[in-house]
């Protein structure tokens, strides 16, 4: 439904520990939903970047650390018109280094700062999870499209369980290849065509939107629960990733997709990530309100016939992260403009 | 890619770039009345050897929907002339992204901003790629006093100029009666999959 015949991800490769990653010096034009064509490319060091990044910082700059999936790693935008490259561009003496992978859980960006991350010099880390992270994070494999065969296949990852309050690392080394039939729970059931269908029939947004601002609805029941198991392993994690980091903030920053700005959804996700805030250095940032700022079609934050963010879309992120950023006195300079 | 577009009273040219260097340029000159660039896009899209899919952004000359605003508060209050002056608005000037998809076709896929004070085509677009982009000031950048944030350059967000809700409905009614009297002026085409079911996005 999600055209997933462009999803088969042929710049990745396996990798023992992240399950896979970018092959490094990969250099591939790809197209886009909806139309047109996209640039990836990525460093020697495995990085999605045009560059290449010094172990030490170069002097007089502040380096951060990205930690995402595909919303925070730009899929269907090229390098230059994400919104770390944006942010960098925008403010001086800033360098954003972007380790977000595709298709990852927290776990596998656990994993990537643990073993990539830390090997640079870096003042903060920015982590963006996004909302289904935390069913990833629950799973040894996720449904991937084989770019030879152009079929249906898995593609496992690490994963991390909580046992006796420790995190415990799993599956790794990662396989290489699982078939689809010895892995259960891990297969995705695709929203049926006619759903699709109904949810652009004319009127039906104004009833979603009418009841849904009586009911908010909840897509993610798995942030309801404070004690559940799958915000405790979320939460495992990114208390990991703050122990790894130090002294340095981290920056959480949740991304969803664009039902919650257009509609009236429960932000229990958001009532899970703020309360992290009672932990030292740690600073959840509300995205939400600046894409509700902006939404327009004419804007188009969202790849049209995708969920993920277009150039407008890491636009909005970059000009929020600045902002916030700015205010939580993690950023070089102030603001370059507005 | 970038594209820039002067349309109705900004003009009637387009401009292309890419990495910063002007690679396609037409203008429609001379011709009485307000049009919109359709054979200077085309003509560019030729000298470019592109095509609508590749463009990533398309940059306006002026800001319609603040502009409308202004407008409407300056308008005559003689209902002719109101009529008169609002109507070049209702019937083209805020229609200008739905003239661009009617030009451009399927391919597009909607990434538009609007560049306020820009004289040209050439200009929105070298400002934008400046302020928008933030890329490095090149070719003809507008001077600010100071950089306004990218998101003002949507067409929601007007910067200073609210637009009221009686003005929003006054638009509305006002250009649905203008169309249903067989009025100009090209209707915006609703993207297939613009609302898809959360299940989508909730998939394991």
């Amino acid at each position: 439904v999600v055209v997933a015949s462009l999803d088969t991800k042929p710049y990745v490769q396996h990798h023992p520990v992240f399950g896979y990653r970018y092959i490094p010096n990969a250099d591939i034009l790809l197209r886009r939903p909806g139309g047109g064509r996209y640039r990836i490319r990525v460093n020697a060091q495995g990085i999605r970047s045009d560059r290449e990044y010094s172990p030490s910082k170069p002097a007089r700059t502040y380096r951060m650390i990205v930690l995402g999936d595909s919303m925070a790693a730009g899929q269907f935008v090229t390098n230059a018109c994400r919104f770390s490259e944006l942010l960098e561009r925008r403010v001086p003496g800033l360098e954003v280094v972007n380790l977000a992978l595709e298709g990852s859980g927290t776990d596998q960006q656990l994993l990537l700062y643990q073993h990539l991350g830390l090997t640079f010099e870096h003042d903060a880390v920015l982590l963006l999870p996004f909302l289904q992270n935390i069913r990833r994070n629950l799973v040894d494999a996720r449904d991937a499209i084989d770019p030879r065969t152009q079929m249906k296949t898995l593609r496992p990852k690490p994963r991390f369980e909580v046992v006796d309050g420790e995190l415990t690392l799993k599956n790794v080394p990662v396989p290489m290849d699982v078939r689809q039939e010895t892995l259960a729970g891990a297969a995705e059931a695709p929203a049926p065509a006619w759903k699709t269908r109904a949810a652009n029939l004319p009127g039906v947004n104004v009833w979603r939107r009418a009841f849904q601002s009586v009911i908010p609805w909840e897509p993610f029941p798995e942030y309801r629960e404070v004690d559940g198991a799958a915000w405790q392993l979320m939460r495992a994690i990114i208390t990991r990733i703050k122990t790894l980091a130090g002294d340095r903030p981290l920056v959480l920053a949740p991304t969803f997709y664009a039902n919650y700005v257009r509609f009236r959804m429960a932000r229990n996700y958001w009532a899970r990530f703020s309360s992290l805030r009672e932990l030292p250095r740690i600073h959840p940032v509300d995205l939400l309100p600046y894409f509700r700022e902006v939404d327009d079609p004419e804007a188009s934050f969202q790849e049209p016939h995708d969920i993920h963010f277009s150039l407008m879309g890491h636009v909005v992120l970059a000009e929020a992260l600045q902002v916030e950023l700015g205010r939580l006195g993690l950023l070089p300079t102030a603001p370059a403009g507005g | 890619m970038i594209l820039g577009v002067a349309a109705y009273h900004h003009g009637c040219g387009a401009v292309m770039l890419r990495g910063g260097n002007v690679i396609a340029m037409a203008e429609e000159p001379g011709l009485p009345g307000e049009r919109f660039p359709g054979n200077a896009l085309r003509e560019c899209f030729l000298q470019a050897g592109a095509s609508p899919a590749d463009i990533d952004l398309v940059t306006f000359a002026g800001k319609p929907r603040a502009e409308f605003a202004d407008a409407f508060r300056r308008a005559p209050s003689s209902p002719g002339r109101f009529v008169n002056a609002m109507r070049p608005w209702l019937e083209r000037r805020l229609h200008v992204v739905a003239a661009l998809e009617d030009t451009l076709g399927h391919d597009y896929s909607g990434r538009c901003v609007f560049v306020a004070g820009t004289g040209d085509a050439r200009e929105a677009a070298f400002t934008a790629r400046h302020d928008v982009l933030g890329f490095p000031r090149q070719g003809a950048v507008v001077d600010r006093a100071t950089t306004p944030t990218p998101s003002s350059y949507f067409s929601q967000s007007i910067a200073g100029v609210p637009i009221t809700a009686p003005a929003r409905a006054l638009a509305w009614a006002a250009g649905l009666i203008i169309r249903r009297a067989g009025g100009a002026g090209p209707r915006r085409r609703r993207r297939q999959d613009d609302t898809v079911p959360d299940e989508i996005y909730t998939l394991w």
